[in-house]
């Protein structure tokens, strides 16, 4: 384990019983998000993206969603904590930006009034300096007037004006980890744009380790240092970014980059059929039925990840341990 | 800036007016019947009974030769405090139950709401007759009934507010920023159900005030000598054929309020449903 790895997560699962079976939204999940460094996760909806986010942030209670593995951060496993260590942690050690800004925010508090709650709840300051740091903080986003925008309700802002709060918002209380799900996803290109280049420069200035969620493939290329792509709760491929996007070794993310629009191709390569449903997922692959490189060794294959290049980790029957002898004799 | 709006959207309808002058005036009188009232409302003066309205007695006396507009004043006081009180305990005991249920869930709920299935599932008079029977009755007898029976209804409610209101994603966001439990029902749950609590005591309290009167004419609520609206109509229902007027008047004061209560808790739900758009 690396020191500078700001948040480490181990084999984490999530699950959650329907009916008389059991929906698996997170299988034996583990990586790092490293100080300064953005972790990128890919995967299509529903794959669980989201609920890895909230695991991570200690928020899935209640409904029955039963957790194993670690989130450590700091030294200590945040499942571990009492419920009230662990609140201290939310906001200021590990904080949240929300997929839909406009939804984020309570209809009935001020810009100014979300702000002061979030620095009251983990610093005794008094309303007065909590408006000042927000409006140190609102500047460094790129809010004209942040003045003016502490004032507004959240309907009275823009979609973008509102992430960048929110933006502010969490990195207000230097996070070490900083989980955006999906941050411009309801937001215009221009927008996001904006929204991601400040992201970008705000961890080297708070030393803020970030977890990108998205599922926008362009996105993570340009943002990350690392990627992690998500199918059926699985991760089923993760490496350095350059590694990745050269040399995609899984199949399901050589499918997700053939289905990207692109400047040569006239027509969109989808993938084939639809995910299984993630109730009674059984240890096989999840991808097997759409994978167009199905071999017989898929059968006995029980997703252990596999290595296939120094950093690079694919869960496919083909780089699983024992199986590198048999592809190298082919080769 | 929502107060503003507030006041100009509610003072634009003309019934929310009327109705607002009429609370005035009633509650104006009930709130200054020690000060303004001719006479003491129980002082019984044989000599003058069943007098006209005349410059003594404003709109005459009663059976007992009691000043009636003293006893009106005062009657009113009572009645309106009481309901006001009882109100007040419903709104308290079925936010502290309801956001407690509503929030935990849990077998919390499960215990709450049970217990609101027990009492819901008598007729609310009957289990309000029935409880004031054991106790007897009297002014803190009443409280304790009508406030038994009706916390279950705004528990219920307020409940199903907090049920929706948590799965908001700005509660979520709070959570995930660090806000505790107490601070995000107070900051972020509250507010959001106070607007239909409010219509909803509005409107409620001209039935409390219905209830109230209604207990203390068939003899179980407010007892003789204190003036109670409805105590006056049942002292005045063996002399209607002598002086109307005994019950003209209490009758009188009963409906307006009653009528004004559920005018103003109707505009306060129109101004609400507007300001939501």
């Amino acid at each position: 384990m690396n020191d500078d790895a700001a948040m480490n997560v181990q084999n984490l699962s999530v699950s959650l019983p329907v009916g008389p079976g059991l929906l698996r939204a997170v299988n034996g999940v583990s990586f790092q998000i490293r100080r300064q460094k953005i972790l990128g996760l890919v995967g299509e909806s529903g794959c669980g993206k989201s609920v890895t986010c909230l695991a991570l942030m200690g928020l899935l209670k209640g409904r029955g969603w039963q957790i194993e593995g670690a989130v450590d951060i700091g030294g200590a496993c945040i499942y571990a904590l009492a419920q009230e260590d662990l609140r201290q942690l939310r906001g200021k050690e590990m904080a949240m930006i929300m997929q839909n800004p406009m939804s984020a925010f309570n209809p009935l508090l001020t810009i100014g009034q979300h702000f002061i709650e979030t620095l009251q709840n983990h610093c005794r300051m008094t309303a007065g300096e909590a408006v000042e740091l927000a409006i140190a903080n609102l500047a460094r986003v790129g809010v004209p007037q942040p003045a003016r925008l502490l004032q507004r309700y959240p309907f009275q802002c823009s979609g973008g004006m509102l992430q960048r709060a929110m933006i502010a918002i969490a990195l207000s209380m230097r996070p070490a980890v900083l989980i955006a799900d999906e941050p411009t996803t309801s937001l215009d290109v221009t927008i996001q744009y904006q929204i991601l280049s400040h992201l970008a420069s705000l961890r080297e200035h708070y030393q803020t380790g970030i977890l990108l969620v998205s599922h926008d493939l362009g996105v993570i290329a340009q943002m990350a240092d690392e990627v992690a792509v998500m199918y059926c709760g699985y991760i089923v491929e993760q490496a350095p970014v350059d590694e990745l996007f050269d040399h995609p070794a899984h199949p399901y993310t050589r499918a997700l980059m053939a289905s990207r629009p692109q400047m040569q191709r006239k027509r969109l390569r989808p993938i084939d059929g639809q995910p299984p449903p993630l109730w009674n997922l059984k240890d096989r692959c999840p991808f097997e039925d759409r994978c167009h490189e199905v071999a017989d060794s898929c059968g006995d294959y029980r997703m252990e990840p596999g290595i296939c290049a120094p950093g690079h980790q694919v869960r496919c029957a083909k780089y699983a341990t024992g199986q590198e002898v048999i592809l190298s004799e082919l080769a | 800036m929502f107060k503003k709006d507030f006041f100009h959207q509610l003072l634009r309808r003309r019934l929310t007016i009327i109705s607002l002058v009429i609370l005035s005036v009633i509650l104006f009188l009930g709130i200054s019947a020690p000060y303004l009232a001719p006479h003491d409302p129980s002082q019984v003066a044989l000599q003058y009974r069943f007098q006209p309205p005349s410059h003594q007695f404003p709109l005459g006396t009663d059976n007992l030769g009691r000043c009636n507009l003293s006893r009106l004043m005062f009657a009113t006081r009572v009645s309106l405090s009481t309901a006001l009180i009882v109100i007040c305990l419903t709104m308290i005991i079925g936010i502290a139950v309801g956001t407690c249920s509503g929030y935990r869930g849990g077998w919390v709920d499960n215990l709450f709401m049970r217990l609101c299935d027990i009492v819901m599932a008598f007729p609310s008079l009957v289990l309000t007759l029935v409880i004031i029977g054991m106790l007897g009755p009297g002014f803190l007898n009443i409280i304790i009934a009508l406030v038994s029976v009706q916390w279950v209804w705004y528990a219920r409610i307020i409940r199903g507010m907090v049920l929706s209101l948590k799965e908001r994603n700005f509660i979520l966001a709070a959570r995930a920023s660090g806000t505790s439990d107490l601070a995000i029902i107070a900051r972020h749950i509250m507010p959001g159900i106070i607007p239909q609590l409010a219509v909803l005591a509005t409107l409620d309290l001209g039935g409390v005030i219905m209830h109230i009167s209604g207990l203390s004419f068939l003899g179980l609520g407010i007892q003789p000598p204190t003036p109670e609206l409805g105590a006056m109509l049942n002292d005045g229902k063996q002399f209607i054929r002598n002086d109307q007027t005994l019950m003209i008047y209490p009758g009188l004061v009963i409906l307006l309020a009653v009528v004004s209560f559920n005018l103003l808790g109707d505009s306060l739900r129109d101004v609400f449903e507007e300001l939501r758009r």
